[in-house]
């Protein structure tokens, strides 16, 4: 049997009995969601990093506290990862070491990643992190799960800790909120690009 | 199905969900009305939106650094390691930072995530720990100096109280020397208000006086108010009941009243009487 077919909770208990080819598949298989939850929550690579590394070792820590009747590991992850980001947003801004936007870092790494996409679609994107990013945090995050990480409902109330409810009412207010930032950028956008026009038209 | 029973329906989906449902029902409602049909129009567009960034962030992963630095964390089996973990176990359980775990084998020592440890505290950082200490230190001055005064203010309730610190605000007209004054020289304000068969009273509306004419029936008033059994001797008003700042430093009303005498029946005594606003009397004067 490969490890590939292991469930996380199996690659779990070997990984903990000192297996490293059972941690490393482990990793493997979660590192992306929890640093993509990471990148979605700071906007920062360096958070996201920090994160990632600290979400392991403190699975390498008290992974053996995990209950699997009690929910997946991967909700168990994001749940440890909301808190570090948490912790890392706080003691980020507290060093105001926000010297770069995390906005500005989002939208340099889109540019990055799709170097050929089209400037509209870029920008929408863009747009889409950015109001992201300015959701107050109990907002983001079950946003950012719920929407970016597809958790169902009862997954993402695991993850961030609360009730079912409170994130269908937190998501609802979210999307509202998500859509006004939006048709303001949106508006914003379309004013910046008008007088863009109007300058070339206006050139001889 | 009602705009209300399609929110709630709206929100028992994900917003995937709800972008591609087909549920009859919604379909139907939205059909019907246009704020939900609008709605819904926008929840699609945040969700194609939502599925762009979702799209065009999928690939993005965490450096092989970070995996290599959890490996080496992993491979260590010395009771060093084990201690080093622990700490810093402790350390993210208290809230401490740590964003590089420094670890120390045998013979080597090493970081996890090396870009992210600062080399020297930053200016920032240290401007900020400066204010806070410094806001730090206003508080506790500030708890001091409350101190300071609430046992300066203890002190001052606790010995002799002056005469003149019980006395009315000096922009209050009513005291008890002045209405003798007020009522000799006002003679066209004063107004007849008895009725036959009972005693007469006259009335003086109480006017400002001068500050130097207030002290004295100010005074007079404290001393009143400190001890109501005493007899007040000046200008011949006895006090009538306890009087404090706040009950008695409204406006009030000197009446002159004739009042049946058990000495001399048939012939009343005068007397002027200090009301206050609610009606109570505060003093009164036998008038010779």
């Amino acid at each position: 049997m490969l490890l590939t077919d292991w469930t996380d909770e199996q690659l779990l208990s070997q990984a903990l009995a000192g297996d490293e080819a059972a941690f490393t598949a482990l990793y493997r298989r979660r590192q992306g969601p929890v640093f993509r939850f990471a990148m979605h929550m700071s906007g920062s690579t360096q958070i996201a990093e920090e994160v990632t590394q600290d979400v392991f070792i403190f699975l390498l820590q008290r992974g053996s506290e995990f209950d699997p009747a009690r929910g997946a590991l991967g909700a168990y992850l994001f749940g440890v990862a909301r808190n570090y980001v948490r912790r890392a947003l706080e003691r980020k801004y507290s060093e105001n070491m926000l010297n770069t936007p995390v906005e500005d870092e989002a939208a340099a790494l889109m540019v990055e990643h799709d170097p050929g996409e089209s400037i509209a679609r870029r920008q929408t994107s863009t747009a889409v992190w950015k109001a992201v990013l300015s959701l107050p945090e109990h907002y983001r995050e079950v946003v950012v799960l719920c929407d970016l990480h597809e958790l169902s409902y009862a997954a993402a109330a695991e993850a961030v800790g609360c009730a079912i409810g409170t994130i269908r009412s937190r998501l609802h207010r979210a999307h509202d909120m998500l859509s006004k930032k939006l048709r303001h950028s949106a508006v914003a956008a379309s004013g910046i690009s008008g007088v863009a026009a109007r300058c070339v038209h206006d050139m001889p | 199905m009602t705009c209300r029973e399609f929110k709630h329906d709206a929100a028992s989906l994900r917003l995937v969900e709800l972008s591609q449902t087909e549920d009859p029902r919604i379909v139907d409602h939205v059909r019907t009305c246009a704020a939900c049909d609008s709605w819904l129009q926008k929840q699609r567009l945040l969700a194609a939106s939502m599925h762009a960034l979702r799209s065009r962030t999928a690939s993005l992963e965490a450096g092989p650094d970070v995996e290599r630095a959890l490996l080496r964390v992993f491979r260590q089996d010395t009771s060093a390691s084990v201690t080093a973990l622990r700490a810093s176990a402790e350390a993210v359980l208290s809230g401490k930072r740590v964003t590089s775990v420094g670890v120390q084998g045998q013979d080597q020592t090493f970081r996890l995530h090396p870009k992210s440890a600062p080399a020297s505290t930053p200016f920032a950082l240290r401007l900020s720990r400066f204010f806070e200490i410094g806001a730090y230190a206003a508080v506790a001055a500030a708890v001091i100096v409350a101190v300071l005064l609430g046992i300066h203010l203890l002190r001052l309730g606790s010995g002799p109280r002056p005469v003149q610190s019980q006395s009315l605000p000096q922009h209050v007209a009513p005291d008890i020397a002045q209405p003798s004054v007020v009522a000799a020289h006002a003679a066209p304000d004063t107004a007849v208000l008895s009725k036959p068969g009972q005693p007469r009273a006259v009335a003086h509306k109480v006017s400002p006086r001068p500050a130097h004419t207030t002290q004295k029936s100010e005074a007079v008033v404290a001393q009143a108010a400190t001890d109501d059994s005493q007899a007040d001797a000046d200008d011949g008003y006895m006090a009538l009941m306890f009087c404090d700042p706040l009950s008695c430093s409204s406006d009030s009303q000197v009446v002159r009243m004739e009042l049946p005498s058990e000495n001399r029946p048939g012939q009343p005594q005068a007397a002027d009487v200090v009301v206050g606003y609610d009606g109570t009397v505060r003093a009164v004067r036998f008038v010779n």
